[in-house]
C-alpha cells in the first residue's frame, strides 16, 4: 500500500481511524469480496431468471413498450397480442395517464428533496429506506396498471422495466464500479499547471471507456495529492468536475449511464462518436480555460507551499493494472453481445439473452479475485453508492413506464421540435435531477416526431428512429449540463466529498453553480447554437 | 448576585473573548464556570442534495465532519481548562450531543448567566454557523446572556437600549443589578419618541441609585436596531444592554426585532434578556 493512499484506507463506519491494522485490512479484503462475489451470484442468477423469462415471450424492444398499452377496457377479452394490435392501431395514451405519471414524479421529488428536509435527510441515507419508497412508488405504478388498463399490462410494465431496462443498466454498472474500484492511482507530482491539466485531460480521454464514475475516482485521490501543498485548489476540483466527472463521458455509451440507456434503447453502439467534436471542442476549451486560470493562481502560491510541493515528491503508480484488460472486455460486452444482432463474425449467431451481462459479471467476479490486496482498501472502495443506485432505479425504471407511453404517443404535442429546445430543456433537467431518467423523456418524445422530409435519421436497433439533430442535442444536453450543479451526475457529488475531505473547502450549492455559470453556461450557449445551425 | 455562570464553548473565534469575559465575571462575582461545548449533529449535518450515488460519499462526509467537530469540541474544553487554571478559577466541563438549543437549555437549569459567542457557535471547524442559534436560545429561556464579540472588552462602556417597555426595563434592572460597577460609564439610548422623559429619568436615576455617576441619556432616530449599533459604535460601546422591542407580528412571536438585528449584525457584546 502506498504512502498516498493510507489516509484512505478508513472503513466508512470509521473514518477517524486513519491506521488499521493489517488483519483488520485482511479481513476487509475478505469482507469486500465475499460481499461482492455474493452479489456477483445474485445479479447473475437474477440475469438467468430474468433472461429465461423474458425469453418465452421474446419480444422486441418496440414491442414490448407497446404491449404495455394494452387497454383492457377496449379489448377485455383479447389476447395479449390481440390487445396490443388494437392499442398500436388506437394511438391512445392509457386512461387516466395523468394518474399513473404520479409515482414517476414522487420518484423524482423523493430524491431531489428527502435528503434536504430535517427530519428525512437521515433517513434517506440508508439504502433500505431508499428501496422501500422505491418499491412503494412503483407499485402503485402497477396498481395502476392493473386497474386501469388490465392486470397483464402490469406484467408488461414489469418485464419490459426490468428486464429489458434495470437488469443490463445495472449490471453494466456495477461491473464498471467494481472494475475500475479495483484500480489505483498514487502518487505525489510537483502541482504545475501542466501537471494538473495532465490530469484532467488523461481523465476526460479515459471517462467515456471506464465511466466517468470510474474515472473520477481513479484521479480524483492523486490529483488532490498532488496539489496538497497548494493553497488554490478549488477551481482544480471544478474542472475535473467539469471535464472528467461529465464532458469527457459523452464519447461511448460506457461513458454515462444516459447514453447507456439510448443504447438500450436501440442506439447504436458507436453512434456516440458522431458527438466527437462537440466532446473535443467543448474539452479543448475547457482545459485551455482551466490552464490560464491555474497558471494565474500558480503565481499566487506562496513560495515556502512551492518549496514544499518541490520537496514533496513521490512517483505515479498504478496498481490493479489487470482491470483495465477486464474493462475492455466490458467495452467488448457491451459493443458487441447485443441480443438484436449476431455476434460479429458470424451470420446467424445471437448472444443468447442476458449473455452480454452474465460476462459481464463474470469479468466483475474475476476483478475480485484477482485484484491485488489493498487496492480497493486504497480507493476506499465499498458497494454503498452502487447499492444505492440499484435500489432507486428500481423505482425510476418502473414508475417512469407511463411517462415513457404517453411521451411515446403524445410527445409531438408538447411542441418540443427544435435542436436547441431539446438540448436545453434536457440540459437544464439533468442538472437537477437525474440525467438517465432525463435522457429517457426527451429521447421517447423525439422518437414519436415524424420524420422531416430531408433531416437525418438514426435507425434503432429493434425498430424504429430518431432524429439525428434532435439525438445529439438531447445526449449533450444530458451529458455536458449534468455538469452544472453538484446533483446533475453522481461523481460530481463524490469528488466534491472526497475533496473536503482531503481539506479543500469546497464552494456551496450555489458557489460551485457560480463557477458553472460564469464558465459552462456560455459555452452551452454558443454549443446550443452551433448544433441548431449545424444539424 | 452571580454564583453560577454557563460559558458555551464554541470553539470559533470567539471562543477566547467568551472565557475571558466569563473569567473576568467568575473573578468579580467569586463564580463558578461550566464549560458547555455541544457537538449538534444537526448544525454538523445539515441537510443538502444528493444525487443518485452520492449517499455514500455524502455520509462519509458527514462523519468526517462530526469526527471533526468532536475533536473540535474536545480541543475547546481543554483550553477553557488550562484559561480557568492559570486564573485559578474553579470550573467543570461538559461536552455535549444533541440538539444545542435543547441541550444548553438542560444545563442551564441552574446557572445565573451565559456568556456565549454571538456569532458562529459550534463551529469546531467542521459546521457552518446557525445564525438562529443565539435567537432559539434566548426565546427558549437561557436567559440573561452575554454574547460577546470576538475582541475580548472589559465593559467599561454600556449603552442600554431603553424602549420604556417592561422588558427593556427588566433588563436594564438586570444588568444593573448584577453588572453595574462605580467605574462603569452608562448610556441610556431610547429611538424616537417611544418613550417619556419621565422613564427616560426615572432609569436614570436607577442606575444611579446603584452607585453608577457616569449616566448620560440620548435620543436616536431611525430603525432601532441600525440606529443602536451606530450609536454603539460611535460612542466606542464595549456591552449593549436590551430587552425584546418586538416591533411586526413575526418577531413579537419569538423575539424582538430590534434584539433579532443586533445579534446578527452587531460587532458589540449585547446583555439580551428576552
Amino acid at each position: 500500500m502506498t504512502d498516498a493512499a493510507q489516509p484512505n484506507d478508513t472503513p466508512r463506519s470509521d473514518p477517524t481511524d486513519p491506521t488499521p491494522t493489517p488483519t483488520s485490512q485482511g479481513g476487509r479484503v475478505r469482507a469486500i469480496n465475499t460481499v461482492g462475489c455474493v452479489i456477483v451470484a445474485i445479479l447473475a442468477i437474477i440475469g438467468l431468471f430474468a433472461g429465461g423469462h423474458h425469453g418465452e415471450h421474446d419480444h422486441d424492444d418496440a414491442a414490448d413498450e407497446t404491449a404495455a398499452l394494452v387497454d383492457v377496457e377496449q379489448a377485455p377479452e383479447a389476447s395479449e397480442e390481440d390487445a396490443l394490435a388494437s392499442t398500436v392501431e388506437a394511438k391512445a395514451p392509457p386512461p387516466a395517464w395523468q394518474l399513473g405519471t404520479v409515482p414517476f414524479v414522487l420518484m423524482l421529488l423523493s430524491i431531489a428533496i428527502l435528503p434536504l428536509l430535517g427530519p428525512t435527510h437521515h433517513w434517506w441515507h440508508v439504502n433500505r429506506h431508499k428501496l422501500l419508497i422505491a418499491l412503494i412508488l412503483s407499485m402503485l405504478t402497477l396498481a395502476y396498471y392493473a386497474w386501469f388498463v388490465g392486470p397483464a399490462s402490469a406484467i408488461l410494465a414489469i418485464e419490459h422495466a426490468i428486464p429489458g431496462e434495470y437488469v443490463p443498466f445495472i449490471m453494466l454498472l456495477f461491473s464498471l464500479y467494481v472494475i475500475s474500484g479495483g484500480i489505483n492511482v498514487s502518487g505525489d507530482l510537483k502541482a504545475t499547471p501542466l501537471t494538473n491539466t495532465t490530469f484532467i485531460l488523461i481523465g476526460t480521454a479515459i471517462a467515456s471507456f471506464i465511466g466517468t464514475t470510474g474515472a473520477s475516482m481513479l484521479l480524483i485521490r492523486p490529483l488532490l495529492q498532488t496539489n496538497a501543498e497548494r493553497k488554490h485548489r478549488v477551481h482544480t476540483v471544478v474542472f475535473f468536475i467539469f471535464l472528467v466527472s461529465n464532458v469527457g463521458g459523452t464519447l461511448l455509451p460506457i461513458g454515462d449511464p444516459p447514453l447507456f440507456l439510448g443504447y438500450l434503447k436501440g442506439v447504436p453502439f458507436l453512434w456516440t462518436f458522431t458527438l466527437f467534436f462537440e466532446w473535443l471542442a467543448m474539452s479543448i476549451v475547457l482545459l485551455v480555460i482551466y490552464f490560464i486560470w491555474d497558471t494565474i493562481v500558480y503565481r499566487k502560491e506562496d513560495v515556502k507551499d512551492l518549496a514544499r510541493d518541490e520537496a514533496i515528491r513521490k512517483p505515479l503508480r498504478v496498481t490493479g493494472l489487470v482491470n483495465f484488460v477486464l474493462l475492455a472486455g466490458v467495452v467488448f460486452c457491451v459493443a458487441l453481445l447485443d441480443p438484436s444482432k449476431p455476434i460479429p463474425g458470424t451470420t446467424d449467431v445471437h448472444p443468447f439473452l442476458f449473455m452480454r451481462e452474465l460476462i459481464m459479471l463474470g469479468l466483475a467476479g474475476l476483478s475480485l479475485l484477482i485484484t491485488p490486496g489493498g487496492v480497493r482498501e486504497a480507493n476506499r472502495f465499498d458497494y454503498f453508492a452502487i447499492i444505492e443506485v440499484a435500489v432507486i432505479f428500481v423505482g425510476i425504471f418502473i414508475t417512469m413506464q407511463v411517462p415513457l407511453e404517453v411521451l411515446k404517443l403524445n410527445g409531438a404535442e408538447l411542441g418540443l421540435s427544435e435542436t436547441w429546445q431539446y438540448f436545453w430543456a434536457t440540459g437544464i433537467l439533468s442538472s437537477f435531477l437525474d440525467n438517465a431518467p432525463t435522457y429517457l423523456v426527451f429521447f421517447e418524445t423525439a422518437s414519436s416526431l415524424p420524420p422531416e422530409a430531408g433531416v437525418e435519421m438514426v435507425a434503432l436497433t429493434g425498430g424504429g428512429e430518431i432524429s439525428a439533430k434532435l439525438l445529439i442535442a438531447i445526449s449533450l444536453g444530458a451529458v455536458f449540463m449534468g455538469a452544472n450543479t453538484y446533483i446533475g451526475n453522481g461523481p460530481n457529488f463524490m469528488v466534491k466529498a472526497i475533496a473536503e475531505q482531503e481539506g479543500v473547502r469546497m464552494p456551496s450549492f450555489f458557489g460551485y453553480m457560480f463557477y458553472s455559470g460564469l464558465i459552462l453556461i456560455p459555452l452551452f450557449v454558443i454549443v446550443g447554437i452551433v448544433i441548431q445551425s449545424i444539424y | 448576585m452571580i454564583k453560577r455562570i454557563l460559558v458555551v464553548l464554541g470553539g470559533s473565534r470567539f471562543m477566547d473573548s467568551v472565557v475571558q469575559t466569563s473569567l473576568d465575571l467568575a473573578e468579580r462575582h467569586g463564580a463558578t464556570l461550566t464549560g458547555c461545548a455541544v457537538v449538534d449533529e444537526s448544525l454538523v449535518d445539515p441537510g443538502e442534495a444528493v444525487p443518485v450515488g452520492g449517499g455514500g460519499a455524502s455520509q462519509d462526509a458527514r462523519e468526517q465532519r462530526l469526527g471533526i467537530a468532536r475533536t473540535g469540541a474536545l480541543e475547546a474544553t481543554h483550553r477553557f481548562e488550562e484559561a480557568c487554571q492559570a486564573r485559578g478559577i474553579t470550573h467543570t466541563v461538559e461536552v455535549l450531543e444533541g440538539d444545542s438549543v435543547e441541550v444548553l437549555r438542560e444545563a442551564w437549569r441552574f446557572q445565573d448567566v451565559g456568556v456565549i459567542g454571538v456569532r458562529e457557535i459550534f463551529n469546531y471547524g467542521a459546521v457552518e454557523h446557525d445564525p438562529e442559534v443565539v435567537v432559539r436560545l434566548i426565546n427558549h429561556g437561557v436567559r440573561p446572556l452575554i454574547a460577546v464579540d470576538s475582541k475580548v472588552t472589559h465593559m467599561k462602556r454600556v449603552l442600554v437600549a431603553f424602549n420604556g417597555s417592561a422588558e427593556s426595563a427588566k433588563a436594564l434592572k438586570h444588568w444593573t443589578m448584577n453588572h453595574a460597577t462605580p467605574e462603569v460609564a452608562v448610556r441610556i439610548v431610547t429611538c424616537g419618541d417611544e418613550c417619556s422623559d419621565q422613564d427616560l429619568e426615572q432609569a436614570e436615576d436607577y442606575i444611579r441609585a446603584h452607585g453608577v455617576t457616569a449616566v448620560e441619556r440620548v435620543r436616536i432616530e431611525g430603525d432601532p436596531g441600525t440606529a443602536l449599533l451606530a450609536e454603539g459604535e460611535a460612542w466606542g460601546a464595549d456591552l449593549i444592554v436590551a430587552g425584546s422591542t418586538g416591533r411586526n407580528w413575526l418577531s413579537r412571536m419569538v423575539i424582538g426585532d430590534t434584539a433579532r438585528e443586533l445579534v446578527e449584525n452587531t460587532g458589540i457584546a449585547l446583555f439580551m434578556l428576552h
